[in-house]
């Protein structure tokens, strides 16, 4: 059998294995996804190393009339995309064996991530647009049954989400069928051979419907409002594999493919400003929203889709080095994300809740997630050495080589918000005072460490080695678009005198560090510097509670005491008076309530319609054939 | 099996007698004694998938004079419908009807639609058409107000009035046609229309079958009665009416008699396109605003059946190319058949909702995968099927209608489709929120699935919606593509008169 069909056709087939375990042992569904995960993944890596591959039959004959193949393509850019699916799909199910423990409906849960890779396989091999929409809405519907699994609100939130993807997913079909129509084909590869240049307004449309379709799936404004909505009700695990990853990774793959090889977009050009608009808008304002948040989960997934904004912005741009940044910010992005959410699911599954109030001073006794949390935090905020710092540098030389200042200034700020908001999160949860009901908690099982302190050693090493994923996963796949100059790249590699040099950077780095814990300990030797002793005021002992710093409020004054306007904008913002999703769902109201004033009840209404519209027929036929 | 052909309307007919008379005796064989009709009616139904097209004289009567009956790929597709599904909704009925008193008479008024049914299908003689057609609508009309509740009868009084009127309007055409050309048969028809030619009393006949048969299809504006009838009749009738009886009556007929008889035209094709977009719309727009369960599924039903009608319109017109036209007419009746799949699914979903909550407005309903895993599963997936998603059987009806519209250049047309789809998704997405995930209101805490003969059809027809769309290339097209065929070719058709 095909190798392609191949990986498919495993995780589709393992899918259904835990449907047929008992529901007591769940444990036994989760086993052999994980094995069948790691079978997929080491094929995905024997893929890697093949290089491109094509398969296709030509199954489909639409109503016999129109030849439609079902074509599966393996290209240097989706055998990279592949492997990082793959590499998240082992990582969340091992994570889940502890996570899920004790959750109802563990086992179909099993399934549905299975197909999930299925399905995103299909996405990252699909030759054709077709088949690739047809993997894409598998992928929301399955990600519709995931949320639905979650806590409290969990259904309005999955209905949220289809209908935001359930409209992006037909604006796509609608592009595919433009396409279809115009150029005749929906091959992916026939149309890279000779790339659409979109300057006429049917070409236009049909790209900006299959943006639409990438961002939606990405998050990036103004189709961003599912990712929080369904943040808190759902579990953690899928929220680190589906919108942290999977729907990052395969988001920005489409934008890739569209921007890089079915279209040839100008520089510069209007599309191109377009995009970097949305991409800056998307970082500026979901950070903002971020800044305010009070659970963590929704905090995590406002920046989950600025993030969004820097792949964007840097793929939409045009430029090498902007393109290569977006692309690794793509995958790093995925890598930190997933980390993060992963870590959001330990403290939830350790303390039950995941709002920043209740938290506070877990750091001792969590320490493992603490860590790791920091270094994903430090990577998202693009802190040197870690991977996140990398791919914004990319993305802000781009901006600077294209001259598009506001832009660089609002990725940067954007950079800066992010910091400032991850202070918060890591003071709130870790730091600060415990509260007295958190004393029992301990760390998590080893099965759910793993997956974190892996993604915690990723950060790191794409942050160091930066040069290996670039040379080996990004630069092939910017340099084989052809008409783009690779010139620019060497700025990341060791062997030129670039701006950023990771590994000397990094060695003075730990070298500081290590000045300051030899310090630190040396101070320790003499004595012991802290002091603990409960506060007292006026000769009452204060309880512990009442001491406490909670990290919500360190950004209070952003929506406080600003101006008017921004204060305003930020209550409707909150109530989602900028959400479409709202403001389409009042316009189909007017429809629906003026369509059913018209239904009265009445059988002689009914009736002369009935009568009327057999006039008018018969006018139209007697007197107009 | 050619030589048993008139055995579809036979044994539905006598079975309903039979019933009644044997049930005075003993009731309790009511249930066999359907059973056996319907599933003797099914497998037959099946097996002549397997003919290749044939006509059977009554009586040994010659045509034109003897009524013809006419066994071709469109028939053959239509009769596997009624009679599976009918099959299906009786299995249901044995357990759901118990709630209703009289069961031996809703049988025997079953039996009688599924008569009058396969009589519209598979006869070759408009007065025949015409004569079954009132069975199988006057049957529905008693079966609509079978709960004999205020609403039902009401629903039913409406329904029979303007089904009565759809009625008069086909025997009026009819009647036309007769004193035009001097017969009824229907090959015999097709050879001598064209000879008339249009003139004024042609495009008033074409006129009264629209508005006739269109009434019977539910389409804009002739679409009135069926928000009423189908929520009020017992779900399984309910899932006959939307799964069957629309089809049946009103497109098959359409089919027809504008493919098979007057053939292809650009006036009829703007006027079924029109008609197919105004149903599609207006139909989703209604149906998103419904908490009755049942009654959103009813406008769902003119919605799709719009569908159906466009993709029916475009491959009436003679001005695109023929292979768009084939396109559309495949799309058309392929979404027929999806359409008979997951909407009879939805309605028996309805039912079996309604069977143990007690109440068809979804928003009293919530979280009821916990409690009716099964049923629930399987509205969710009929769910998806109607919205349109892969790899469900929905999608790839809606899609190749929609890329044969956009191919052959109707933009808007393809667009609104899209809509539609869209709107279709939003609403089911809705009934899924509010009746199958959320949280369960503490009244249901401790309701139960339905018994085993309520599961079995909707897990027939659950599993029917994802293996038509998954295999659909492989086994679907053969069976769509014959029916696509006879209605395409006129010249098979009237060739029929001669064998």
């Amino acid at each position: 059998m095909n190798d392609l069909l191949y990986i498919i056709i495993v995780a589709a087939v393992a899918g259904i294995i835990p449907l047929l375990v008992p529901r007591k042992a769940s444990i036994v569904a989760g086993v052999t996804s994980l094995i069948a995960a790691v079978w997929i993944f080491i094929l995905s890596m024997q893929l890697f190393r093949a290089g491109e591959i094509a398969w296709s039959v030509p199954l489909f004959n639409l109503g016999g009339e129109i030849p439609f193949e079902f074509a599966l393509r393996l290209t240097g850019f989706s055998s990279f995309v592949l492997l990082f699916i793959s590499l998240f799909g082992v990582l969340i199910i091992l994570y889940s064996l502890g996570y899920m423990k004790g959750k109802g409906q563990a086992s179909i849960y099993y399934s549905y991530l299975m197909w999930t890779l299925a399905a995103a396989a299909g996405v990252v091999m699909a030759d054709n647009l077709l088949i690739l929409l047809v993997f894409w809405e598998i992928l929301t519907a399955i990600l519709f049954f995931l949320i639905n699994m979650g806590g409290e609100g969990h259904e309005k939130a999955a209905a949220k989400t289809f209908t935001i993807l359930g409209f992006t997913d037909a604006t796509m079909l609608l592009g595919i069928i433009l396409i279809w129509t115009t150029f005749g084909t929906i091959s992916i590869s026939e149309l890279a051979a000779n790339p659409i240049v979109p300057s006429s307004p049917v070409t236009i449309t049909a790209f900006i419907c299959l943006f639409i379709g990438a961002i939606a799936k990405a998050g990036g404004m103004p189709f961003h409002s599912w990712i929080p909505a369904i943040a808190k009700p759902t579990h953690a695990s899928v929220i680190a594999f589906l919108p942290a990853s999977l729907d990052k990774l395969l988001g920005i793959y489409l934008l890739g493919l569209l921007t890089l090889r079915i279209f040839a977009i100008e520089p510069g050009g209007a599309l191109s400003m377009m995009m970097m608009i949305v991409g800056v808008c998307t970082i500026i304002f979901a950070v903002l929203m971020a800044l305010v948040q009070h659970n963590l989960k929704k905090l995590l997934s406002f920046h989950a889709i600025s993030q969004v904004g820097y792949m964007v912005l840097g793929v939409g741009s045009g430029i090498p080095v902007a393109i290569a940044g977006g692309l690794f910010h793509m995958v790093n992005h995925a890598i930190y994300k997933s980390g993060l959410f992963l870590g959001a699911g330990a403290v939830e599954k350790m303390t039950g809740t995941t709002e920043l109030e209740d938290l506070g001073g877990l750091a001792k006794l969590m320490p493992v997630t603490f860590i790791t949390m920091i270094i994903t935090a430090f990577s998202i905020s693009g802190v040197p050495p870690f991977n996140g710092f990398v791919s914004k540098w990319l993305v802000y030389q781009g901006m600077l080589e294209g001259k598009y200042m506001i832009f660089l200034i609002a990725a940067i700020f954007g950079s800066a918000l992010t910091m400032a908001s991850f202070i918060k999160v890591l003071h709130s949860i870790f730091l600060g005072r415990r509260p007295e009901k958190f004393d029992g908690v301990r760390e998590v099982g080893f099965s759910m460490q793993l997956p974190m302190i892996f993604i915690a050693i990723l950060c790191i090493g794409f942050g160091i080695f930066a040069s290996y994923p670039l040379q080996n996963f990004i630069l092939p796949v910017v340099s084989g678009a052809g008409a783009i100059s690779t010139s620019g790249f060497e700025v990341v590699t060791e062997s030129t005198n670039g701006f950023w040099s990771p590994v000397s950077a990094t060695i003075l780095m730990v070298v500081g560090l290590v000045v300051g814990i030899i310090i630190f300990a040396f101070g320790r030797i003499k004595k012991n510097l802290r002091y603990d002793d409960n506060p007292w005021i006026g000769g009452n002992i204060l309880e512990n509670e009442e001491m406490r710093i909670p990290g919500t409020h360190f950004y209070k004054t952003v929506t406080d005491e600003l101006n008017p306007i921004v204060t305003g904008a930020f209550h409707d913002g909150e109530k989602g008076a900028f959400d479409l999703f709202n403001i389409f769902g009042r316009l189909g109201d007017l429809v629906v309530q003026f369509l059913r004033s018209m239904h009265d009840g009445i059988l002689s209404t009914y009736l002369s319609w009935a009568v009327i519209g057999l006039g008018v027929l018969a006018f139209i036929l007697m007197f107009r054939w | 099996m050619q030589a048993y052909f008139p055995l579809f309307t036979a044994i539905p007919l006598a079975m309903a007698f039979i019933n009644l008379l044997v049930t005075k005796v003993n009731k309790k064989v009511t249930d066999f004694l359907a059973f056996l009709a319907m599933a003797s009616l099914a497998s037959m139904a099946v097996m002549m998938l397997f003919e290749s097209p044939f006509s059977y004289q009554v009586g040994g009567w010659a045509p034109p004079i003897g009524i013809l009956l006419v066994s071709d790929g469109l028939s053959s597709v239509m009769l596997v419908i009624i009679n599976v599904i009918g099959l299906l909704s009786m299995i249901y009925s044995t357990k759901y009807m118990t709630t209703y008193t009289a069961k031996p008479k809703f049988y025997t008024l079953f039996l009688l639609m599924i008569a009058g049914m396969n009589g519209v299908v598979i006869t070759g003689d408009m007065f025949n058409l015409y004569v079954f057609l009132e069975i199988a609508s006057i049957a529905s009309y008693a079966l609509v107000g079978f709960g004999c509740e205020k609403d039902e009868l009401e629903a039913s009084f409406k329904y029979l009035i303007l089904g009565g009127v759809a009625s008069t309007a086909v025997l009026f055409g009819i009647a036309f046609l007769y004193s035009m050309t001097g017969t009824l048969n229907m090959p015999d028809l097709a050879v001598k229309i064209p000879e008339i030619g249009h003139n004024h009393a042609m495009g008033f006949v074409m006129a009264l079958f629209i508005m006739g048969f269109g009434l019977k299809a539910s389409s804009v504006p002739f679409h009135a009665w069926l928000p009423d009838a189908h929520p009020s009749a017992p779900a399984p009738i309910s899932a006959m009416l939307s799964g069957v009886l629309i089809k049946a009556l009103g497109i098959y007929a359409i089919a027809r008699i504008m493919f098979n008889i007057f053939g292809s035209d650009t006036m009829v094709s703007s006027i079924l396109m029109f008609l197919g977009a105004l149903s599609m719309l207006v139909g989703v727009f209604l149906a998103v605003g419904q908490h009755d369960f049942k009654r959103m599924l009813a406008y769902h039903s003119i919605s799709q059946m719009g569908y159906v009608m466009m993709g029916l319109g475009l491959g009436l017109n003679p001005n695109v190319p023929p292979a768009l036209a084939a396109l559309a007419l495949f799309g058309g009746l392929f979404h027929m058949v999806n359409h008979a799949v997951f909407k009879s699914c939805l309605f028996l979903c309805a039912g079996a909702f309604e069977y143990r909550t007690g109440t068809k407005d979804k928003t009293e309903m919530g979280g009821l995968i916990r409690r009716m895993p099964f049923t629930s599963a399987t509205c969710s997936i009929a769910s998806l099927s109607i919205s349109g998603v892969p790899p469900f059987n929905g999608f790839w009806s809606k899609l190749i209608i929609i890329v044969a519209f956009m191919k052959a250049g109707y933009t808007v047309y393809g667009i609104l489709a899209i809509l539609v789809a869209f709107m279709t998704m939003i609403s089911f997405i809705r009934l899924q929120m509010n009746v199958i995930f959320g949280k369960l209101p503490e009244k249901f805490a401790k309701i139960k699935e339905v018994p085993f003969a309520m599961v079995l059809p909707l897990v027939i027809l659950a599993t029917l919606c994802l293996a038509i769309g998954v295999f659909y290339p492989l086994v679907d097209q053969n069976l769509i593509e014959a029916a696509k065929d006879a209605l395409l070719d006129k010249a098979q058709y009237i060739s029929f008169l001669g064998r």
